[in-house]
């Protein structure tokens, strides 16, 4: 794994996406790490001839993220858990992939100030 | 004719073992566009793992029924990698024989599956009847048929002694034969062949687009696949990835049979491998840090994201599944397909919703 | 060959399944089916008890009891590996299914590998929420 670029804007994600497809990388999925101060830390996984690779963005919670489903159409759905279990926003992109909103745990993988996972 | 017709399938249908819904938009006979609706079974295994990193070694377990060893041995991996510690090589190669064990049931109960979609009960229940005797041997081999609980940070929980070596040399052997004679039957039975030959085409392109993996990905094309890393003891062995170019439910479906078949050729190879040694290795204090470790399940890559931070419970854990890439890309595979397909279609990707919606 | 050619030396075959209440269930020797304490042996030292990745076990050191949640076990062999005096152990027999949640009272008065059976009420021994 190596070690990234320690968080570029989030508008760079589009252009990365392109140029990783462009090159043959395979998606392998998109992980959402809650920081613990309202910002997000995106780690988009990547598999180039059996390497690793990763690169990571910082968001705000609620910012909305450009979605890079429409370069991979295997991400809607990443996006979409993300959106669930995070309460991210990606642009174009409908919530409710394993939640059913408004009647399940909202964003359960959120830090709440009174417990610590 | 113009007008569309919404059919939805699922999530209680005959030809799934779990639940999952696709709604199909018809056209006549044939489907337009299909939608998946999925979370029907979520039960928010990465909250809870992420609770105390040492029972979860028995929860990762439980996120899926037929792929359990390989869930644990990703999640050990995971976290020896963040301790730095490297494991026996002994348990190393324990880790291989179950974890291919593990392959041929899980491939087995998916060629039956799709048998009995097919229409085919009889050519099922042979299926279930060469998966049975593994099942037996892992059960002597590990303590247990489903849910191994062999897998711990640091090594194997119990050793394969020489009578125990003997006993897998032999149900190996007893297996192969088996093994030929469904590779025969599902490679040239004109009910199945006719049932699934050129149906629910993924080409190569698509197979990038929607990311998948494992057998789905190798069938279509994309030679890929993380036992080339040589995690475990795969790097002692000699692998063979099986690779199809036709992309239908045949070619996925045969890609499974002659995986298994493999899986036999690895384990009587690691056999002679296992030399005197230790099986775990004790690990001390709390992991700190963040790792990343990928294991081949029977589905496909499976991948573990682990961030630990020193305490009891874990930052995040991430598990990226293999069936929850695989499984919507029936998104792709539907359009044009007949409506008497699409069990056919959906089964030939091994979809686990277990393991989709954790 | 065809399965037309299989089937037919299906026929001839003996029966694959057993009949199962009857013939036993072919378990291996190895087979971790549930635990067993011997109580002369225990310390109460609650290593079991902490270590159980399920919540099944119950230690009461006043009581001198072990009680064990059937329900809940997974039968991962921890608690056999933590204890210090080996007092646990695991047959291959699984425990009888029950109507209700059933619980193994273990106590030092009841001789080795003997427990008690008790039922808990319908819904209890479900992990806390």
């Amino acid at each position: 794994m190596s070690e990234g670029n320690g968080g570029k804007p989030h508008q760079d994600i589009r252009g990365m996406a392109y140029q990783m497809r462009a090159s043959g990388a395979r998606l392998i999925t998109i992980v959402g790490v809650d920081r613990g101060d309202g910002t997000i830390e995106l780690i988009y996984l990547f598999d180039r001839n059996g390497d690793v690779e990763d690169r990571r963005f910082v968001v705000e919670a609620e910012e909305e993220v450009d979605s890079i489903s429409d370069i991979y159409a295997g991400a809607t759905n990443m996006e979409r858990e993300n959106m669930d279990l995070l309460g991210m926003r990606f642009k174009g992109l409908e919530p409710g992939l394993l939640l059913v909103p408004g009647k399940s745990v909202k964003a359960p993988l959120r830090k709440r100030s009174e417990e610590g996972t | 004719m113009s007008r569309t017709t919404i059919i939805p399938i699922g999530p209680q249908h005959p030809a799934f073992l779990e639940p999952l819904n696709v709604s199909l938009e018809l056209k006549e006979e044939r489907v337009v566009g299909a939608t998946l609706n999925l979370g029907y079974n979520h039960r928010g295994m990465e909250h809870a793992l992420s609770l105390d990193y040492k029972k979860s070694q028995y929860l990762v377990e439980r996120v899926c029924g037929i792929c359990s060893n390989h869930h644990s041995a990703a999640y050990c991996q995971t976290v020896e990698a963040i301790y730095g510690v490297e494991v026996p090589e002994r348990a190393r190669i324990i880790r291989t024989i179950t974890m291919e064990c593990q392959r041929i049931t899980s491939h087995l109960l998916a060629l039956g599956h799709i048998a009995e979609v097919v229409g085919y009960e009889n050519l099922f229940m042979q299926c279930f009847r060469e998966r049975e005797l593994v099942m037996r041997l892992v059960n002597e081999i590990t303590g247990n048929r489903v849910h191994y609980s062999t897998n711990v940070i640091g090594g194997v929980k119990r050793d394969i002694d020489a009578a125990m070596e003997r006993r897998i040399e032999d149900v190996m052997s007893d297996l192969r034969p088996r093994l030929e004679e469904l590779h025969a039957i599902f490679s040239r039975d004109s009910t199945f062949v006719k049932r699934t030959k050129g149906i629910g085409k993924l080409t190569r392109e698509q197979a990038i687009d929607w990311c998948v993996v494992g057998p789905v990905a190798r069938a279509s094309g994309v030679a890929q696949d993380v036992r080339e890393d040589g995690f475990a003891a795969y790097d002692r062995v000699r692998l063979r990835p099986v690779v199809r170019e036709e992309g239908d439910c045949y070619a996925r479906t045969m890609v499974r049979m002659d995986e298994c078949l493999r899986s036999v050729d690895l384990i009587e190879e690691c056999l002679p491998l296992l030399k005197e040694g230790s099986v775990v290795l004790s690990v001390k204090g709390h992991p700190s840090g963040e790792g990343i470790s990928r294991v081949e399940a029977p589905r496909g890559e499976l991948m573990y994201y682990v961030k630990a931070i020193g305490k009891l419970q874990l930052d995040r854990v991430k598990i990226r599944t293999p069936a929850f890439v695989n499984v919507p890309a029936v998104q792709a595979m539907l359009p044009g397909a007949r409506l008497a397909d699409v069990p056919v279609i959906t089964v030939s990707l091994d979809p686990c919703i277990c393991c989709t919606d954790r | 060959m065809s399965m037309l050619t299989s089937s037919f030396r299906n026929l001839f075959r003996r029966p694959f399944t057993t009949s199962y209440p009857k013939g036993g269930a072919d378990l291996p020797d190895t087979n971790r089916g549930r635990v067993l304490w011997d109580m002369s042996r225990c310390i109460f030292c609650r290593r079991c008890e902490r270590s159980c990745p399920t919540i099944a076990i119950i230690t009461d050191k006043e009581a001198k009891t072990q009680t064990i949640i059937r329900n809940r076990c997974i039968a991962c062999n921890t608690c056999v590996e933590v204890c210090p005096t080996q007092t646990i152990s695991m047959v291959p027999e699984y425990s009888a299914p029950d109507t209700a949640p059933t619980v193994h009272v273990f106590s030092v008065d009841l001789p080795a590998h003997q427990y008690r059976v008790e039922h808990l009420p319908r819904g209890e021994g479900r992990p806390p929420s």
